[in-house]
């Protein structure tokens, strides 16, 4: 952590301190501006024609019938679109074979609910009657593979003698926003200007920009309020495509909002891997080997970051611990919607096998699961790639025992099982790398003599007004109110990142930062002539600068600037990747009678280093614990014969607030020595632990020997493992 | 959706001119609407029964209460409170508060969909369909999964319930749709027990003859024990197996016992 | 096209409708009142819930025409007299009970719905009342807490 921030903190008012969001007003007034909300006069409506039928070669596609109905204004099927560039895919892995969007299907419907034709009409409703008019006939083939890509980790072990083995399977899941995807494009010039729901508008840009043939100056893509993303709006999607090159080609607005069965069927989905892993063990409870291999599915393209859950399980391991690694990790296209990046994204994968490794250890060498862990923490951490930053792994576990009151829950256990009570603890120690690669931020004296500060990351609800004016608040000495927060917005930041990967405190806050002690020098050099005093002695507060016995304020030094206003621009590169970790304690019981699980409490201590804002770290942790809740209990996407079965709420659980359990937060936060804030990331964390944690407990309450249990946890599952009837 | 007409009669009378045509009634609309979103269903013409004061209302009658077919589930679950708490309960907690502002007895037992609540209750308790043209015993009413006695255009206006000694209804809920995965409605009277349950098989909602001849003999927990539904005609799906919900048929008729008291 | 009336936070309000036209979408492209929100279509997630005649009410769930010289309040109608944020609304910003804020209405107005019904509620009850409105951002804690203290009483601790 950089000296400036230790002594700012010292002298804390704004950073670390547990403010109100400035986002609140608007979005419980309803006044918030989502992407739907937009409304322009001669705006006109995109819809899509999804396949029925799962993969095959298309054998019939007749629009005529459609073009000609009341308010159609156009139809597009592949034919009629001209994408002059592929999508792009990162290729995050050696080798990496990719496979770039289709915006509609060409010959072959590769997955169900592939978009096949795109209609524009002067209403959704005319557009979904046309869509019902669209011929289509598709003929059963199997997708052929058109991508795999496998890569490797650590050394390669020899076998390993009698070692503990454990499986996972993970079920997709839906990312959910609340707010499903949407695209507002409206001609500009010769270019467009795109309204996207989306976490990473510069990307959004640069992607648009390949596929229309346009300039980077051509393209301005705004992501106004966004209503949640967790990964599912961060890579450029077929239908982002197709509304801009409709009004681009058509020259007027069109706009296209998912409906939820949209969402489902096509929207990108998250975790789906399977995982199977061997830990050897001495007798003394030190593992000395992990070998690990890991198939996760891409669905039927790649979206952008594709490739990053496979790569983050593979990078990972061992995680908190010190162990020799053998790591395989493989990903490959399969007949179903595009697999993602979803809050976790290959973190929460590689905790939970190596979690569930842990305890079962633990279980043969018959020590306590808490004791297996402590043997094998990592208690010296160097900053190298791929290994955290900085944490105290031991702390954490100390912390969470004295919290819980853990060994006195371990002696309660017998009772309550001499009762007849079905009760399991479960444990989950995890590591949460936080981001890598660069931010921007920008910050500007305005004539009113109000800072606006510009960052290149995004907001989908973290609050990232509200820290960003805490950061900026805090290196100047002004209060927050004097700083307007503006992101999301590549015309004010033209280059950038976004919100993703835990990444936009650690890397935007720490841009953020630099520009605000930019400015700061700055200011100095240029009003010490003015103030008749040294820079050094130039001190800034909220009614502006003073020094030598003078003072000038915020406004008046804009006035007098004039054309050659204070403003400072960062491009900043993480020097390393911060790490967060945590260590959870999960206390279940299980109805014998039907399976249902209670968790009774969660306990939960988390190190996400320097805090800007308690309270939007709270938040994040909650709303991850629930996501992570929902993985593990209720959540899946299921096919069946390449048909999507969980198309609606219907189908597809997740938590409502019936669901939640107590969860009890403490902070023991390490400052990160990858970033002057020393601040860490925090929005991943609960899907990372918290699944883990239930996993463990789950298997503690259940009788010895019962097999590895694929996610999620049903009722009928544990019903089944409970009676031996296990399918 | 499709496009159709909405017609809003204040009198039974309309309605049911209205309807003569094969136009589609509108009731409270919470499963309809979803289903025309899906584009799943395409009446031209709705006709709408909610403001029809005739259909509306909880009142106690010569031989237990009556409940207007577009009553709301929420109207319900506070007004039938009184006279028979069992049913109360139960419509208190189809769906949620906005779901049970709108949603109606008539609707929902019109579109009988094996897994709703309110035929658990209806056939539990032995009530009686009254429609525009008749009455119809409930044990003649629910003829399969999403099938009804009903005739094409005909409403149900009413339905009677007689109230029983002690009645209660175990819901295991889906957690997805939170419908019932199997609900079981055990009511008791004097000449005997009824058991009704819903979600468990593709024929919709059925009696379990044994469960009533244990409970008539020995209104208890106990007199369940060893008592098992065959998993044959159970639905099994997604969310449950066969085994499994005819597993619960037991668990949760015990648990409608040991709550009515 | 019809035109179908209503009074929508105390105004009478006008819009062209068809059958079909959900009162959702009367709310929110009639009269530009943008603040309601549909988030699925299977009237499951409750971000849509309005008040009719007092009544909560899943906007998405109901057409227009069929609650014609209805009144109706919808998010935009929950501040006071003054402009200021009313209890409910302060309620969620206090504690940090909502994020993104697409839900965030449709639990508004169903909180503010049970507060009508039950003033004081446990915290059980709450969270049976919020069964019909999903978040995925919050875990709902902060949403809790912030509806125990808008009706007067503690504020769960955890």
């Amino acid at each position: 952590m950089d000296g400036s921030v230790r002594n700012a903190l010292q002298n804390s008012s704004w950073m670390g301190r547990a403010m109100p969001r400035r986002e609140d007003d608007r979005l419980l007034r309803g006044q918030g501006v989502f992407v739907d909300d937009l409304q322009a006069p001669d705006c006109v409506f995109l819809e899509v024609l999804r396949s029925p039928y799962p993969a095959g070669r298309i054998t019939a596609l007749d629009v005529t019938e459609a073009s000609g109905m009341d308010g159609v204004i156009a139809i597009y099927t592949a034919a009629d679109i001209t994408p002059q560039a592929d999508s792009a895919v990162n290729a995050l892995l050696p080798g990496a074979e990719l496979a770039a969007m289709e915006p509609l299907a060409r010959t072959h419907v590769r997955a169900a609910g592939q978009a096949v034709a795109a209609i524009i009409a002067t209403s959704r409703d005319r557009a979904r009657d046309a869509a019902e008019a669209i011929w289509l006939e598709v003929e059963g083939e199997p997708a052929p593979t058109r991508a795999r890509t496998q890569a490797h980790w650590g050394q390669t072990l020899p076998a390993f003698d009698n070692p503990v083995r454990a499986s996972i399977a993970h079920a997709l899941v839906a990312p959910f926003a609340m707010e499903p995807r949407a695209v507002f494009a409206m001609p500009e010039g010769t270019g467009l200007t795109v309204w996207l729901s989306t976490q990473t508008p510069q990307r959004g840009r640069d992607d648009l920009c390949a596929m229309l043939g346009l300039d980077r100056d051509q393209l301005r893509v705004i992501a106004p309020d966004v209503g949640g993303a967790f990964g599912g709006k961060a890579s450029l999607m077929p239908e982002d495509y197709l509304t801009a090159f409709a009004a681009l080609t058509l020259q007027r607005p069109v706009k296209w909002a998912a409906t939820r069965s949209d969402e489902f069927l096509a929207a990108t989905q998250g975790r789906g891997a399977s995982s199977h892993a061997e830990m050897a063990v001495d007798a003394t409870g030190r593992a000395t080997g992990l070998r690990a291999e890991f198939t996760f599915p891409l669905g039927h393209w790649m979206p952008y970051s594709a490739l990053a859950p496979v790569r983050n399980a593979g990078r990972i391991l061992p995680g908190p611990y010190t162990i020799p690694c053998d790591v395989t990790a493989a990903a490959e296209t399969t007949e179903g919607a595009a697999v993602n990046i979803y809050r976790g994204a290959g973190r929460p994968e590689a905790a939970m096998i190596l979690e569930r490794l842990m305890d079962r250890a633990a279980q043969r060498l018959g020590i306590d699961p808490m004791d297996m862990r402590r043997r094998n923490v990592t208690t010296r951490l160097a900053a190298q790639p791929d290994t955290p930053c900085s944490g105290d792994f031991p702390g954490l576990l100390d912390r969470l025992e004295q919290e819980t009151g853990y060994r006195a829950l371990r002696a309660a256990q017998s009772q309550r099982r001499a009762q007849g009570v079905v009760c399991g603890l479960g444990l989950a120690l995890y590591v949460e790398p936080c981001g890598q690669g660069l931010e921007t931020a920008s910050l500007r004296l305005c004539e009113d003599g109000r800072f606006l500060a510009i960052t290149g990351s995004s907001a989908q609800g973290q609050g990232r007004e509200t820290a960003m004016a805490q950061i900026v608040a805090q290196a100047l000495n002004l209060h927050p109110q004097q700083i307007t927060v503006s992101h999301g917005d590549t015309a004010l930041a033209p280059e950038g990142i976004g919100a993703l990967a835990s990444r936009s405190t650690a890397i935007g806050g720490a841009a953020m930062w630099r520009a605000a002690s930019g400015l700061l020098d700055r200011a100095a050099t240029l009003c010490a002539p003015l103030l008749g005093c040294a820079p050094a002695d130039v001190v800034t507060s909220a009614e502006g600068v003073c020094g030598g016995g003078n003072s000038l304020g915020w406004a008046d030094l804009a006035a007098h600037l004039g054309a050659d206003p204070l403003v400072v621009h960062i491009r900043h590169e993480a020097a390393a990747e911060a790490w967060a970790s945590g260590a959870i304690l999960a206390e279940v019981v299980i109805d014998p009678e039907t399976g249902v699980l209670t968790i009774e409490r969660m306990t939960w201590v988390d190190d996400a280093g320097i805090v800007i804002n308690p309270v939007l770290v709270q938040g994040q942790l909650l709303g991850g614990a629930a996501q992570g809740i929902g993985a593990a209990t209720m959540e899946r996407m299921v096919y069946a014969d390449g048909q999507l079965q969980t198309g609606s709420l219907m189908d597809y659980a997740l938590p409502r607030a019936t669901d939640m359990p107590p969860i009890h937060l403490f902070s023991q936060p390490t400052p990160s020595p990858a970033n002057p804030l020393g601040v860490k990331g925090v929005g991943e964390a609960g899907c990372i632990g918290i699944p883990a944690a239930i996993l463990n407990a789950v298997m503690d309450a259940l009788p010895q020997g019962t097999p590895d249990l694929t996610l999620p946890l049903t009722s009928e599952k544990l019903w089944r493992a409970l009676t031996g009837s296990l399918q | 959706m499709h496009s159709f007409e909405l017609v809003k009669p204040k009198t039974l009378a309309d309605a049911v001119a209205a309807l003569a045509d094969g136009a589609q009634a509108l009731s409270g609309g919470q499963t309809l609407l979803p289903t025309m979103k899906q584009r799943l269903a395409d009446p031209g013409t709705l006709v709408s029964l909610t403001g029809i004061p005739e259909l509306q209302g909880v009142c106690q009658g010569d031989a237990g209460i009556i409940i207007g077919g577009a009553t709301p589930h929420a109207v319900v679950a506070r007004e039938a409170a009184k006279y028979y708490p069992g049913l109360a309960a139960l419509a208190g907690q189809i769906g949620d508060p906005a779901v049970r502002n709108r949603g109606t007895i008539g609707g929902s037992i019109a579109n009988n969909d094996p897994s709703a609540c309110y035929p658990a209750a209806v056939l539990g308790s032995g009530a009686t369909i009254v429609t525009n043209t008749r009455e119809i015993a409930a044990d003649d009413y629910f003829l399969g999964m999403f099938e009804t006695a009903l005739e094409e255009g005909e409403i149900v206006t009413a339905v009677k319930f007689p109230v029983p000694q002690k009645a209660a209804y175990a819901k295991f809920v889906q957690p997805a749709s939170r419908f019932a995965l199997v609900g079981a409605f055990v009511a008791q009277f004097a000449d005997g027990v009824r058991v009704a349950i819903t979600g468990a098989s593709n024929n919709g909602v059925f009696r379990w003859p044994e469960a009533e001849a244990a409970l008539s003999a020995s209104f208890t927990p106990e007199a369940l024990k060893g008592l098992t539904l065959p998993a044959d005609d159970m639905i099994a799906d997604l969310h449950g197996s066969a085994e499994y919900r005819a597993h619960l048929c037991g668990v949760m008729t015990k648990r409608a016992v040991m709550a009515a008291g | 096209m019809t035109k179908t009336s209503m009074t929508v936070n105390g105004k009478a309000v006008s819009a062209e409708t068809e059958g079909r036209t959900l009162l959702s979408a009367y709310l929110r492209e009639g009269l530009g009142l943008t603040g309601t929100h549909i988030g699925c279509d299977t009237s499951q997630c409750g971000a849509c819930v309005v008040h009719v005649d007092g009544k909560a009410v899943k906007s998405c769930s109901v057409f227009a025409q069929d609650v014609e010289g209805a009144d109706v309040t919808t998010i935009e109608g929950m501040a006071n007299a003054d402009g200021s944020l009313g209890t409910i609304q302060q309620a969620f910003q206090d504690h940090h009970g909502l994020q993104c804020g697409f839900c965030t209405p449709g639990m508004v107005m169903s909180s503010a719905a049970l507060l009508a019904e039950n003033p004081t509620p446990t915290e059980a009850e709450v969270r049976h009342y919020l069964e019909g409105n999903i978040c995925r951002c919050t875990g709902y804690h902060n949403i809790v807490k912030a509806v125990m203290a808008a009706s007067g009483q503690a504020v769960p601790a955890e």
